[in-house]
């Protein structure tokens, strides 16, 4: 039993490492899940089997809310979901699935985005080039 | 002796009007609360554990209730759906919707419907201007053969809708 409950834990995203600014990429997430309907029966005792569904799935990048999307009991079995993203800026990417039974797991992916000239646009604004002087 | 034949006493009177009063807005409340309305989402998460029935009259409900009786917007969005589906239990199906994702040109959520499932809503996915292109792929589950409806609903209030049919040989228990 232990075993298929880890089962349900495992996770995957894959993204491209680094991507040109104002390029669209695509973002490939599967979770391995039972995605429990709620109306199947045992066939031997006519039990049914309780509902067990990812409802919920929320992707974020640099903290910010980009992409949101509800799940009913019709997706399927290890859902898999890809989406598309805009990349402005280097970052942090964070995809979270919330069970109905309001367990979360996330896993996350490091983009890196390159400027035409070949520099890393970082996703923080400097004032002045002394301020990191000053910081360090 | 004129206490005790006394019925009527304010206190009565005035928990008589409170009860009619809950009674009356009670009675609204749940009028309200047809299927197809957004309690059935309610409804839906909650834990269910006993077998319902396809009813296409409550899919075209949510349906109308979905687009309100707006003017549907042609070439919005356009659904990718395989024409004979093996296995009803993972039907892959993408769509995309046709708009620049700027200011107010983007889809605020794009429903994803299968008519004759017991539950028809399958998805609803929130965009915002970060997600450059509303374009999703994603693996369902069908009972039988029957039409997907997607709806996009735009920020500027503006609908969009298609339908395919997919052929269903073996269908899941969903």
């Amino acid at each position: 039993m232990a075993g298929e409950e880890r089962k349900n834990w495992r996770r995957r995203l894959k993204t491209p490492k680094s991507a040109i600014k104002g390029e669209i990429i695509t973002i490939k997430t599967m979770a391995e899940h039972i995605m429990e309907p709620g109306v199947r029966r045992d066939p031997e005792t006519g039990v049914i089997y309780p509902k067990k569904i990812i409802d919920l799935v929320i992707c974020r990048f640099n903290g910010k809310q980009i992409y949101k999307s509800h799940w009913y009991s019709g997706v399927s079995a290890n859902p898999f979901m890809s989406f598309k993203m805009k990349a402005i800026s280097s970052g942090l990417l964070e995809v979270e699935w919330v069970d109905d039974y309001g367990q979360s797991s996330y896993k996350k992916a490091i983009i890196i985005v390159y400027d035409e000239n070949g520099k890393e646009v970082i996703p923080m604004k400097l004032d002045k080039a002394s301020s990191i002087k000053e910081l360090m | 002796m004129s206490l005790k034949k006394n019925i009527f006493t304010r206190r009565k009177v005035f928990n008589y009007l409170i009860g009619c009063v809950c009674a009356m807005s009670s009675k609204y409340s749940l009028a309200g609360q047809q299927a197809g309305s957004p309690f059935r989402d309610r409804f839906q998460t909650y834990r269910q554990t006993f077998r319902i029935e396809p009813d296409p009259e409550e899919a075209r409900r949510i349906v109308r209730n979905i687009i309100k009786g707006r003017e549907i917007r042609e070439n919005l969005i356009f659904l990718k759906a395989p024409d004979i589906a093996e296995n009803g239990n993972t039907v892959p199906i993408s769509f995309g919707v046709n708009c620049s994702m700027e200011g107010q040109d983007y889809p605020r959520i794009v429903h994803i419907l299968v008519l004759d499932n017991p539950f028809p809503e399958i998805a609803k996915f929130y965009f915002s201007p970060e997600s450059g292109e509303a374009s999703v792929d994603i693996r369902i589950r069908m009972r039988t053969s029957s039409n997907i409806i997607a709806i996009a609903e735009m920020q500027d209030g503006s609908v969009g809708e298609t339908k395919a049919f997919v052929d269903v040989t073996i269908g899941a228990c969903s």
